[in-house]
């Protein structure tokens, strides 16, 4: 424990000096996890992801409720290890539907990162709260995955996710790709953005920040 | 004095290339990923272990990209279809997750530090890959064969292109090219090898 701790903080303080330092750290056993660098494509509004998402919610991460190497459902890609991308399924508890219809609970998954270092804006904490924007999932768009039937995935990755803010009704964008509300306003913030930017992904860059009226704005529009 | 000033150049020199070597510095589009292939100039074999055509093409276009880009290294990479000592192992398939592309592996931490066995695994998402054109698969083959090579994500834009963003065709998408690997990725690698 000591060393993970210890191999946390230097990953933290690393990624504070402004390097993105994505490796895989010694544990305790002796063993070491794998990286995993996943890319995605990028969304710049917030009326893009509301338009691609199938549920946009408000809600609090709950437990791992599954675990499942995702072979993507090719037999013959399953027979090498090698193929295989962990999964972990959690329970999300939802506060409020913004869009989509309402459940008292989802199940969410992403790559497992019990089972591996994953880049900090993938990361997502159990007891949390979050605004996030998911795409559903079921054995025909998830053909790899057995344990759960139905469940959702954050949209595009970080740009799904949001982190909340000073009040329950503000929250922070995790990725700093997406910049404006609405999408007429992207080229603007892009250009304006890309003048300041440093060369880290992971650096102190100005995350955006929305309130749920400004989601929920572009709902049904 | 002059004592003191050459102290604190070779202070100065030696903390700047200790950094140098962790933090990328304003105007670099390229950071370091923390894993690397060893050596300065290492021949990459790759092995596509259950790749369709539609990634087969692009990271076969992605490889010669790479290669043309950076001819100082006299290519990096060759395929390898019976090899089981591989550098680099391909795959794709129908992921759940709604990526494009990955690449995965591991090293000691502290920075420069070699793949455990010279070994990276990338892969390709058949569910994502169906709402890309061919220029954006090659990007994304390109983008992940970076990762192979050690660069990491960055934030630059248009003014600095690279292929590197988190999105890979943000270039592609908003500054009007696809000549990829860009000066600024090749300028990253020029600094791992």
């Amino acid at each position: 424990m000591a060393l993970r701790r210890l191999a946390i903080l230097s990953v933290g303080l690393l990624a504070g000096a402004g390097a993105l330092v994505v490796s895989a750290q010694a544990l305790g056993s002796g063993t070491a996890l794998p990286s995993i660098v996943p890319s995605y494509q990028a969304v710049h509004s917030i009326e893009r992801l509301v338009e691609h998402a199938d549920r946009v919610v408000v809600g609090q991460l709950g437990d791992v409720v599954a675990r499942e190497v995702d072979f993507g459902g090719d037999v013959a890609a399953s027979a090498d290890a090698g193929a295989g991308v962990p999964m972990a399924f959690y329970e999300l508890h939802v506060h409020e539907t913004v869009k989509g219809d309402a459940r008292d609970t989802v199940v969410v998954g992403m790559i497992d990162e019990g089972g591996v270092n994953l880049p900090s804006a993938l990361r997502l904490t159990s007891g949390a709260t979050y605004l996030l924007f998911l795409r559903d999932r079921d054995s025909e768009s998830a053909p790899g995955i057995t344990v759960v039937e139905e469940f959702y995935v954050l949209l595009w990755g970080p740009a799904g996710v949001f982190d909340s803010g000073r009040g329950s009704e503000e929250f922070v964008a995790r990725s700093t790709e997406v910049v404006a509300i609405n999408e007429a306003d992207v080229a603007h913030e892009l250009t304006a953005g890309s003048a300041s930017s440093g060369a880290s992904e992971e650096a102190e860059l100005e995350r955006l920040t929305v309130t749920l009226d400004e989601v929920r704005a572009h709902v049904g529009g | 004095m002059r004592k003191q000033i050459a102290v604190s150049i070779l202070v100065g020199t030696l903390v700047g290339l200790v950094g140098g070597a962790l933090v990328a510095g304003p105007g670099d589009a390229w950071v370091l990923n923390g894993c690397k292939f060893p050596g300065s100039n290492p021949q990459l074999e790759y092995k596509f272990v259950s790749v369709g055509s539609t990634w087969t093409d692009a990271f076969n276009a992605g490889q010669q990209k790479w290669d043309t880009k950076t001819p100082g290294y006299g290519g990096w990479f060759t395929e390898n279809a019976s090899g089981t000592d591989t550098e680099i192992y391909v795959y794709d398939a129908n992921y759940s997750e709604t990526w494009w592309g990955l690449a995965e592996g591991g090293c000691d931490s502290g920075g420069g530090q070699p793949w455990y066995n010279d070994k990276v695994n990338i892969k390709f998402n058949l569910s994502t890959a169906g709402s890309m054109n061919t220029t954006e698969r090659r990007l994304v083959a390109i983008h992940e064969m970076g990762h192979g090579l050690g660069l990491a994500h960055s934030s630059l834009g248009c003014s600095d292109p690279v292929v590197m963003r988190s999105d890979p065709t943000y270039a592609y998408d908003n500054c009007g090219t696809s000549d990829a690997p860009y000066a600024n990725d090749v300028a990253g690698v020029d600094v791992l090898y």
